[in-house]
């Protein structure tokens, strides 16, 4: 860090109230923080993130942190594949189901697509390989199909069978 | 915490705002969605069937009961009809189609922009696409019907006037047949293309080949020959600059299909003491194949 210039740091807080401070570039890997703090300037006001929670805002702060020095994708072909996900952010991504939901809701809030292309990839693989019924498990989804209408529902969408 | 959490953590799946869930079944393959995910629960069913980006760009070429004569089926009955209104951009250059599917399809997806189409000898080329475009959209018939009623407009006539449906499509990728050495006409391309400009309305209606069989993005400007052996013939795939590495993949180049054969010959070599184990494993890979190739078309 020796010779690199100073950054300025940015107070958020929480939906609790709770106090965090950033450093600038890593606070505007989030686009509604950079844009933001582009309109704003110089302040040393907290910026308050009402949607976020304390847990989540540091979860989602670690991410930034880890990836401030990443390039900005400049297309989004790589998004839809879903076996790309490097052991830094699988480990990141090992958490329960709420707070998983919870870090899709606030990457979406705060503009972080990385992140919110990450947890709805992290979702799809615990889709990807299922039958209906361990996705009921997985997802704690009740079935209000009866067993006719399970089997008609099977037949309607046989046409969509793979190679 | 999970135990506690388990009666709010309820259905919270479903309960993801509707662009994010969509998101996350965007980058599930399409026999995930409808053959899997839209048995799970009624308002799973109704999110994928009625959720526009789902079915928006609809890539019907790893579909293993593709034919002609299923595509009526596909398109008449299976699909829903206000799903069908969400199909934007449509693949079928893996199929090979002829006039009265396209018809179908053209009838049935009202919406429909963009589609990827394969030049398939005797069944699909330009001409017929052309001649299929007039037959649904050209209002030729409307103007003779009017012209007529004017000249004779002291006469009291009924009106016969047929109202011919909107084109609203107005980019064709069109891919290059595999065995077909020309690659295309450029008359019969220009004539194609100015009758999709007229129909649509569209002085930016395009035809856009030769299309690139790989990546789907960007016009194909190789010929790569298949150095596998799983066809009769010589089989070439068509491909951009990008995808076809400047022309350096050709020295060992195999499509897809080679592949996966020699893959499986592979496999059933490696374990042929174990036959049971060998078979799961075999399923296993074809299953894990075939998910991402549709995840990586998609």
């Amino acid at each position: 860090m020796t010779g690199a210039p100073e950054q300025r740091n940015v107070k958020l807080t929480s939906s609790e109230g709770t106090e965090f401070k950033v450093e600038r570039d890593v606070a505007e890997k989030s686009v509604l923080l950079k844009n933001m703090l582009e309109d704003v300037g110089e302040s040393d006001m907290a910026i308050p993130l009402p949607n976020v929670t304390g847990p989540i805002l540091q979860k989602v702060i670690e991410y930034c942190i880890h990836h401030r020095d990443d390039p900005v994708p400049a297309h989004d072909d790589d998004t839809k594949k879903t076996d790309d996900i490097d052991d830094w952010d699988a480990e990141f991504c090992k958490v329960d189901q709420g707070t998983l939901y919870e870090l899709i809701l606030a990457s979406n809030y705060l503009d972080i697509k990385p992140l919110l292309d990450l947890t709805c990839k992290t979702v799809a693989n615990m889709i990807k390989g299922k039958s209906p019924e361990e996705i009921r498990k997985t997802f704690n989804i009740a079935n209000d199909f009866t067993p006719e209408e399970e089997e008609q529902v099977r037949r309607e969408n046989e046409w969509c069978e793979g190679r | 915490m999970n135990k506690t959490n388990s009666a709010g953590k309820r259905q919270m799946f479903l309960h993801l705002p509707p662009e994010i869930l969509g998101k996350i079944l965007l980058l599930t393959s399409l026999q995930t969605r409808t053959m899997i995910l839209s048995s799970v629960c009624k308002s799973l069913k109704h999110f994928i069937f009625n959720h526009d980006i789902l079915w928006s760009k609809l890539n019907l070429n790893p579909l293993k009961n593709i034919s002609n004569s299923t595509i009526s089926n596909i398109f008449c009955c299976n699909i829903p009809n206000d799903t069908k209104n969400f199909i934007r951009e449509l693949l079928v250059n893996d199929i090979n189609i002829n006039k009265d599917s396209l018809k179908i399809i053209l009838e049935t997806c009202v919406n429909l922009k963009s589609l990827h189409l394969r030049t398939y000898k005797d069944n699909m080329n330009m001409k017929i696409f052309k001649d299929l475009l007039e037959e649904l959209y050209n209002d030729k018939e409307q103007a003779d019907v009017q012209e007529k009623e004017e000249n004779e407009k002291n006469q009291q006539q009924s009106s016969t006037t047929v109202v011919k449906p909107i084109c609203n499509l107005t980019t064709i990728y069109w891919h290059v047949g595999h065995s077909f050495e020309d690659w295309w006409f450029p008359m019969v391309k220009n004539s194609l293309e100015s009758t999709l400009k007229k129909l649509s309305n569209n002085s930016k209606a395009t035809i856009k080949v030769p299309w690139c069989d790989v990546c789907n993005q960007q016009k194909a400007s190789m010929k790569l020959t298949c150095n596998g052996d799983s066809h009769r013939k010589n089989w070439s795939i068509y491909g951009c600059f990008e995808c076809a590495d400047y022309g350096n993949m050709q020295a060992d180049f195999k499509c897809d299909e080679c592949l996966r054969t020699e893959k499986l010959e592979n496999l059933t070599q490696i374990d042929v003491n174990s036959v049971s184990s060998s078979n799961i494993r075999l399923i296993n890979a074809i299953d894990d194949e075939v998910e991402n190739e549709v995840v990586s078309e998609e």
